[in-house]
């Protein structure tokens, strides 16, 4: 594990010291369902958002993707949420595959494509909701979602946790996975030795959307309502939990561990200082400062500690 | 477990009960923690309503702990989860979303803290998981604004006939709906006469609300006698389109609605006729009263709505007592 990922941890696990220090009620069982619940749906769309951001692109319609498959599900899934969850998803892979379409085949910045499809997802949004919010008197399917499980936990907290997983073991230990990486940083030499280019792109747009959408499907089922502004600031949660996690804007570096962490350093963060009180806005502002922080130390104090590091190695190898 | 370990634990657990009970009935208010859960920092109505709700919770000695998110219904439901896990002796909340709160509304009542909604009430099918809703009625608001009309037609010396129009918000929305049936009830019931010719979408923006009003000028044309918008700065769209399109708005029956400070200025210079009181002050209040009557033990009604005074030229200073200005 490198030095920089060893800080996150340091980092998180002292935030946990602090705030459980400063209140008790922190650390109880409630509080970090609570917290976990929030992390339920900043983590599914920081781990789809992350791949592409390791592939070296970006994909800012995911915020829309979430008001998108929230509405989709419960729109058509009136009758039948779980149909409604397959329209979702399918709708989700159909615009990611398009988003890496345009990218791939006219070699277009994924941040213009996805700034176009961000619109275009926003404006469907609106249509689908038809200025309304809308909303369903069915609540099962949310209960059993939200229903705490061994205290802590929740069906939505483990389906994102699991997701981590997966995601994990996909870019370790497959071809595929490898080759995200690679794409990320060398493109060009990537594609000369063989990386697959092209099916990387598409595999990454259409992970990114599908997270995007299961979190909206799901946090639609679980409000039983869903809005066409919902998810409206969850694209820049997102990229700061990525950031945070320590996966570069320039591509190449970062995992999903890595973003696990940024995601829970930014929960803990905001779970803790609402709990001492701390309003909507304080909050965006220690966020901000936590970012800028971590991008600081990552340029000076990473820097300065790994050549500490090599100079300590050497000096015992000598 | 022998007969008198028994006994002495059905001893012990009455005495526990007898000196716990009426210590949980009547908790009382002073000393409690109630969590305040509210909408955002930067309207000017949610501001006062929250500074309101904190002068007499805190004059009656409650301990309150507020939590504010933007109108975001998902972060809103993690505070819920957060509030419940603080376990308080009541909760005050604010619905970001009134449809997307409900699910966070079971959790309370599972949890069996007080519950108390204010400004917001979602839809009555699930009043069992409130204790109390405090806030404005939008038919209420709808209904004084009906009776302001029928006064300035007096006034205007126009009689009991002529046509209106109606410069509506968001459509679906339920002040929306509410407010147009309260203004279309008092008029069915006590001046048939005021017809509604048309009405128009001005989605609550001063913009939009130009353009809708332009529009019912031009359809229903010169015979326009009054105009209902329902909320201020939709009315100084009005009094805009009113002007473009060669009308005296003063010669008008122009009824807004809210008390804001558009209305105010527009009653003050005689351009707009009346608007509907709806006291961001009076909404904090009346949570925090409902709480402190809830946690002392005290037979609260269910459902406390806030007085709809018709604001004309002659009481526009009640207007700004209520807005704190």
């Amino acid at each position: 594990m490198s030095t920089a990922t060893l800080l996150r941890i340091a980092l998180l696990i002292a935030l946990i010291i602090v705030f459980a220090s400063w209140n008790p009620a922190f650390v109880s069982g409630r509080n970090i369902y609570a917290l976990m619940q929030s992390f339920a749906l900043l983590g599914l769309v920081a781990l789809g958002l992350s791949l592409t951001m390791i592939a070296g692109e970006f994909d800012l319609s995911v915020g829309s993707m979430v008001a998108v498959g929230g509405l989709l599900t419960l729109v058509t899934g009136e009758s039948n949420l779980a149909y409604g969850m397959c329209v979702a998803f399918a709708f989700a892979v159909a615009i990611g595959a398009a988003n890496a379409f345009v990218v791939s085949r006219f070699n277009v910045s994924s941040l213009v494509v996805t700034v176009g499809s961000m619109m275009a997802l926003s404006g469907f949004a609106f249509w689908l909701a038809g200025g309304k919010v809308i909303s369903t008197d069915n609540f099962d399917p949310g209960f059993a979602l939200d229903n705490p499980i061994l205290t802590i936990f929740s069906w939505r907290s483990l389906i994102t946790l699991a997701a981590f997983l997966l995601a994990g073991l996909f870019t370790r230990h497959t071809l595929m996975g490898r080759d995200i990486r690679v794409i990320g940083s060398k493109r060009l030499v990537a594609a000369a030795s063989g990386a697959k280019v092209g099916l990387s792109l598409f595999i990454v747009f259409i992970i990114s959307a599908l997270c995007a959408a299961m979190a909206g499907s799901l946090l639609s089922m679980s409000l039983a309502s869903a809005a066409a502004t919902t998810g409206s600031n969850l694209m820049l949660q997102a990229v700061s939990a990525a950031i945070v996690g320590g996966v570069a804007l320039s591509g190449g570096s970062g995992s999903p561990l890595h973003v696990l962490i940024g995601s829970l350093i930014l929960t803990v963060m905001n779970n803790g200082l609402s709990l001492m009180g701390m309003g909507a806005t304080g909050i965006l502002f220690a966020n901000g400062l936590v970012l800028m922080g971590i991008v600081l130390l990552d340029g000076q104090l990473g820097a300065w500690m790994s050549e500490r590091f090599a100079a300590s190695r050497a000096r015992h190898s000598a | 477990m022998n007969f008198s370990k028994l006994t002495k634990l059905a001893l012990a657990t009455t005495a526990f009960m007898g000196l716990a009970m009426p210590d949980m009935a009547f908790a009382g208010a002073k000393g409690s923690k109630v969590i305040l859960l509210t909408v955002t920092e930067e309207c000017e109505y949610c501001a006062l309503h929250q500074r309101a709700f904190k002068e007499v919770a805190s004059a009656a000695g409650v301990d309150v702990d507020v939590k504010i998110t933007n109108y975001d219904a998902a972060e809103q439901a993690s505070q819920v989860d957060q509030a419940i896990a603080q376990n308080p002796a009541a909760i005050v909340l604010w619905p970001a979303d009134a449809s997307a709160i409900v699910p966070s509304l079971r959790k309370i009542k599972q949890a069996g803290i007080p519950l108390v909604i204010t400004n917001s009430k979602p839809d009555d099918k699930y009043a069992d998981y409130w204790s109390v809703f405090t806030g404005p009625s939008d038919l209420g608001n709808g209904q004084s604004a009906g009776e302001a009309m029928i006064k300035g037609f007096a006034e205007k010396k126009f009689g009991t006939e002529g046509k209106i129009v109606i410069v509506e918000g968001v459509p679906g929305t339920p002040p929306q709906i509410a407010r147009s049936k309260g203004l279309e009830d008092v008029l069915g019931e006590k001046a048939k006469g005021i017809v509604v010719a048309g009405k128009q979408n001005g989605n609550w923006d001063q913009t939009k609300a130009t353009d809708a009003a332009a529009a019912l000028f031009t359809q229903v044309g010169p015979d326009v006698k009054g105009v209902y918008a329902q909320a201020d700065n939709m009315m100084s769209g009005v009094i805009v389109a009113a002007k473009r399109a060669g009308i005296d708005p003063a010669s008008l029956v122009l009824v807004g609605s809210n008390c804001s400070i558009e209305g105010v200025n527009q009653i003050k210079d005689g351009t707009q006729y009346a608007t509907v009181l709806q006291s961001p002050i009076d909404d904090g209040k009346y949570a925090a009263n409902a709480v402190v009557d809830l946690l002392d033990g005290k037979k609260v009604e269910k459902e406390i709505y806030l007085p709809h005074e018709i604001i004309t030229k002659a009481n526009v200073s009640d207007c700004d007592a209520a807005i704190g200005r």
